[in-house]
């Protein structure tokens, strides 16, 4: 990591090999799109290395590479919001309802050769609580210790474990056919 | 103290069903708690399950990441190093230059009170005296908008100069 600080290529390349897979994975599960999140992904570590001067080694590199990324993607969902024309129809009750349009090429869990599985657990995440789901898609994507999540979220420890313990309660329900 | 079934089930998804990594008193809670071994059991296969979910690392991405940072500049006080350092050398120039302040300036400072400082600053100063003749006289000679213009070009090509040194610092890419 110091190494890294000081400019040293090697140092950052190893960097980026040991943390791509996670950013990517937790991009694209919160973003929900393949193709997005690898671009996101390479915007965080550019935005990391121009910013290598001003990271506090006192702190985790995790921590704050993983604040980068949960920004741009958070960004990237907020201008999405704002450009996207939504497609909807309404229930039963009259009430609008978003229908999201099927792309087999953008799913985040594509990867996973039992498809059903793969479905049930994107349902399941998407159906999470926000609180609840960002804080899995930490935990399980990025691989975040219970500390570097409270740190990121800057909430007490205790919050992070009973949150997360909700929010498994939530999964193990969801996902009981494949448990 | 015995452990509470809330308490050993944060601990069971805090370490992904690893009964083996429980504190004692969890552990000694889960022997007689048959709901809570069933979801440790659980708690396992949901922790397989979505450590499988994460993508695998992809090598190609990682290039393309290397060569984005290598044809990106840090943004490091290094990077204007160079650029400081010459507005320095000009307004110490300028100083030197300027004639009487110049002299003013050095005598100011300790251990310039030798002769040879001073007639150095002195000639500094003569020269200065003879570039100021010689802008005032271009000045009254040049009209106003050719002047402008002269000005404009210094700036652009100080700009142009300090883009040419970042874009050669650009060059040093991943190897």
């Amino acid at each position: 990591m110091s190494l890294a600080l000081e400019g040293d290529q090697e140092a950052l390349a190893a960097l980026v090999a040991r943390y791509q897979r996670r950013v990517t994975g937790f991009l694209t599960q919160l973003i929900g799109d393949v193709e997005v999140a690898r671009d996101l992904t390479q915007e965080t570590f550019l935005r990391v290395w121009g910013a290598l001067d001003r990271f506090d080694p006192k702190y985790r590199f995790s921590t704050w590479l993983f604040r980068i990324a949960h920004n741009l993607g958070v960004d990237h969902l907020r201008r999405r919001r704002l450009t996207t024309t939504s497609l909807e129809v309404e229930d039963r009750e009259g009430q609008p309802v978003e229908v999201a349009v099927a792309d087999g090429s953008k799913d985040p869990l594509g990867h996973f050769e039992n498809v059903a599985l793969a479905g049930a657990i994107r349902a399941a995440i998407e159906n999470l609580r926000s609180e609840y789901r960002e804080l899995i898609l930490l935990r399980h994507f990025a691989g975040l210790s219970y500390q570097e999540i409270a740190d990121l979220e800057s909430m007490p420890l205790g919050t992070v474990k009973n949150k997360l313990f909700r929010a498994h309660t939530v999964l193990r329900g969801a996902l009981a056919d494949f448990l | 103290m015995q452990a509470t079934c809330e308490t050993v089930r944060e601990e069971l998804v805090r370490r992904g069903g690893r009964v083996e990594d429980l504190f004692p008193a969890c552990g000694s809670h889960l022997a007689g708690c048959v709901e809570c071994r069933e979801i440790a059991a659980v708690e396992r296969r949901l922790h397989r399950l979505l450590s499988e979910a994460p993508p695998q690392a992809d090598v190609k991405l990682q290039k393309s990441i290397l060569a984005a940072i290598g044809s990106r500049p840090r943004r490091r006080f290094l990077t204007w190093l160079p650029v400081f350092a010459s507005l320095l050398i000009a307004a110490a120039g300028a100083v030197a230059m300027g004639g009487v302040p110049g002299i003013g300036l050095a005598r100011l400072v300790p251990g310039w009170a030798g002769q040879a400082p001073i007639a150095v600053m002195r000639a500094a100063a003569d020269w200065s005296v003879a570039l100021v003749a010689v802008a005032k006289a271009t000045a009254s000679s040049v009209p106003a908008a050719v002047r402008f213009l002269a000005v404009f070009l210094a700036l652009g090509g100080a700009a142009g100069v300090a883009f040419l040194a970042r874009r050669a610092r650009r060059s040093a890419g991943w190897k």
